[in-house]
């Protein structure tokens, strides 16, 4: 007998045994009785649907933080009289735009009343808060109007008696858009009111286009938002001395893998106060980009201070705005919390109030005001976290701040 | 899982507890007691985990001295060869394997394994598979010869 004709023989012998109908029946039934059966096939189509499920969960979980408009108003009251009028440091955000200027010659251009020599090319800084209409260029006596606007490209040149300007260059395109054309026919807006600021420094882009390519410019600014608290020291250091002091600086520097190579130079600077253009320099000498970053930049800076009884801003508001700068920049930690809690006690929805007493630059005697949340391990953690932020230690009082957590 | 399919199921189940055991009765028992486990424990209701259900089974009762078949004499069966019916003496044959390697044969021959996935599924070397499953089949041939070269 071979082993395939043994094999057949024990597989016929087994083959022919079968459980008792009885009991299979019965197994049959305690089967069912069991509920569901755990197919092979069932188990991964569930753990599919599980996956599935799980993944448009946390989708749909991902938190997001909102702050509330804090009701200063409620407030107001509480904060204390030790907070000085003395203006705190707000960084102006909003990007100054610019446009180059060219011709065959050198000569003056005059916008705003502002006069700058231009050798052939320049960069002219624009703020946005306060465009100019029209500028005056003057090239061997010869003179000729334009409208300036920002991220254009200007170019100028003697017909005649007359120097005509015309737009040559459409703006770069933003990385991944479609070049934006410059137009025509733009009007450059009023000058914003600036009421509500105290001291601010604003900057904008970097001229004669950005090194690298086009995505340098966010990096640059990025590190220079990063830096320009430095730039706010030097301003009211020297404010302190010059009041009423402002104007506009233009820094040039050259970077090399990420560092400033050379001493920075000034370009420009409006405000007359050589001491603040050093202070600025040797600060900017300083900074470090990242490390693929190599190239010449321009970067203007404007440095502004008013008379806090004219603008009208309250002490409310000087707080709000400083507390609100510390709450944005911290709000991590507060996204932290509420995703961690969400793992125990999803979901969570709705508004939580805390009050907390600014004392020398710390968060103390941290309460909850309100709380719809209803969630007291996410309320102690917020108020954890909140205990550890560092607040500008001339700001005392009181501050009461909601914080809205909902759902994307 | 249809009806129809936990019953095929079952059967199979069945037969390999015969193959472990040996013994209708017990077979059942175990196959009860695995089967029980496997609802209980919200397992898949699927021919390797029930098989590994009636094996820890299996395993559990021979620790505790339960269901045992131990190795039947050899002369026992040789007078109960007698007969010549090649069916009783096959059955009675499989009696004289070791568990191990009746297990072996069993889902070599008859569920079609291959050495290689009996290793793996039964955690024994492959060589070791093999030599179970050549001794069946030499033990099994040599009775079955006997049986035949004695009936009438």
């Amino acid at each position: 007998m071979s082993d395939e004709e043994l094999d057949e023989t024990v597989r016929e012998h087994y083959e022919k045994h079968g459980l008792d109908a009885t009991k299979r029946s019965a197994m049959v039934d305690q089967a069912r009785k069991h509920g569901k059966g755990w197919s092979m096939e069932r188990l991964i189509l569930w753990v599919a649907v599980a996956a599935v499920l799980i993944f448009a969960i946390q989708a749909a979980l991902r938190p997001s933080v909102v702050e509330a408009e804090p009701d200063f108003a409620a407030a107001s009251g509480k904060i204390g009289p030790t907070v000085e009028p003395e203006p705190a440091p707000v960084r102006e955000m909003e990007p100054r735009a610019e446009m180059l200027l060219l011709s065959r010659d050198s000569g003056t251009v005059n916008c705003g009343g502002v006069v700058r020599p231009f050798d052939q090319k320049m960069t002219l800084p624009l703020n946005p808060e306060n465009l100019p209409t029209t500028c005056l260029v003057t090239i061997d006596g010869k003179r000729g109007v334009f409208h300036a606007m920002g991220d254009s490209k200007m170019r100028c040149d003697v017909d005649g008696d007359h120097v005509t300007c015309v737009e040559t260059v459409t703006v770069p395109a933003p990385p991944g858009g479609t070049p934006i054309l410059a137009d025509p026919d733009f009007q450059p807006p009023e000058p914003t009111d600036t009421t509500g600021m105290t001291s601010s420094i604003g900057f904008g882009t970097a001229s004669d286009g950005p090194i690298g390519d086009d995505d340098d410019n966010p990096l640059i600014k990025a590190a220079v938002t990063k830096y320009s608290g430095q730039l706010t020291y030097c301003y009211e250091k020297r404010l302190k001395d010059l009041p009423g002091l402002d104007g506009l600086i233009e820094v040039g520097w050259t970077i090399n893998a990420g560092v400033v190579v050379d001493a920075p130079y000034i370009l420009s600077n409006s405000t007359g106060d050589e001491e603040l253009a050093d202070c600025i320099a040797s600060k900017i000498k300083r900074w470090k980009f990242p490390e693929d970053i190599e190239g010449d930049v321009s970067w203007p800076f404007v440095f502004r201070a008013r008379q806090e009884q004219d603008q009208g801003e309250t002490d409310e508001e000087i707080h709000r705005d400083t507390v609100k700068e510390v709450v944005q920049k911290n709000a991590g930690q507060l996204r932290w919390c509420y995703e961690n809690n969400l793992r125990v006690n999803p979901p969570l929805s709705g508004k939580i109030e805390i009050s907390w007493r600014l004392d020398d630059g710390q968060a103390m005697d941290l309460e909850i005001e309100s709380d719809t949340l209803n969630d007291p391990e996410l309320g102690k953690c917020l108020m954890k976290k909140i205990g550890t932020w560092q607040f500008p230690k001339d700001l005392t009082g009181r501050v009461s701040w909601p914080f809205v957590f909902q759902q994307d | 899982m249809t009806d129809a399919e936990i019953a095929e199921l079952l059967d199979r189940g069945y037969r390999y507890a015969l193959a472990l055991t040996h013994d209708r009765p017990a077979a059942e028992d175990l196959l009860q007691d695995a089967w029980s486990g496997v609802l209980a424990s919200g397992g898949t209701w699927t021919k390797p985990y029930l098989f590994r259900a009636i094996k820890n089974k299996w395993i559990d009762n021979h620790r505790r001295g339960e269901l045992v078949q131990f190795d039947p004499l050899q002369d026992d069966i040789r007078t109960e060869a007698h007969t010549g019916d090649l069916a009783w003496d096959l059955d009675a044959a499989l009696a004289t394997l070791r568990p191990q390697e009746r297990e072996a044969l069993y889902l070599n021959a008859v569920e079609g394994w291959t050495a290689q996935e009996l290793s793996e599924r039964l955690d024994r070397p492959r060589n070791t598979i093999l030599s179970l499953i050549h001794r069946a089949r030499t033990k099994l041939k040599d009775l079955l010869t006997v049986a035949s070269e004695v009936s009438p």
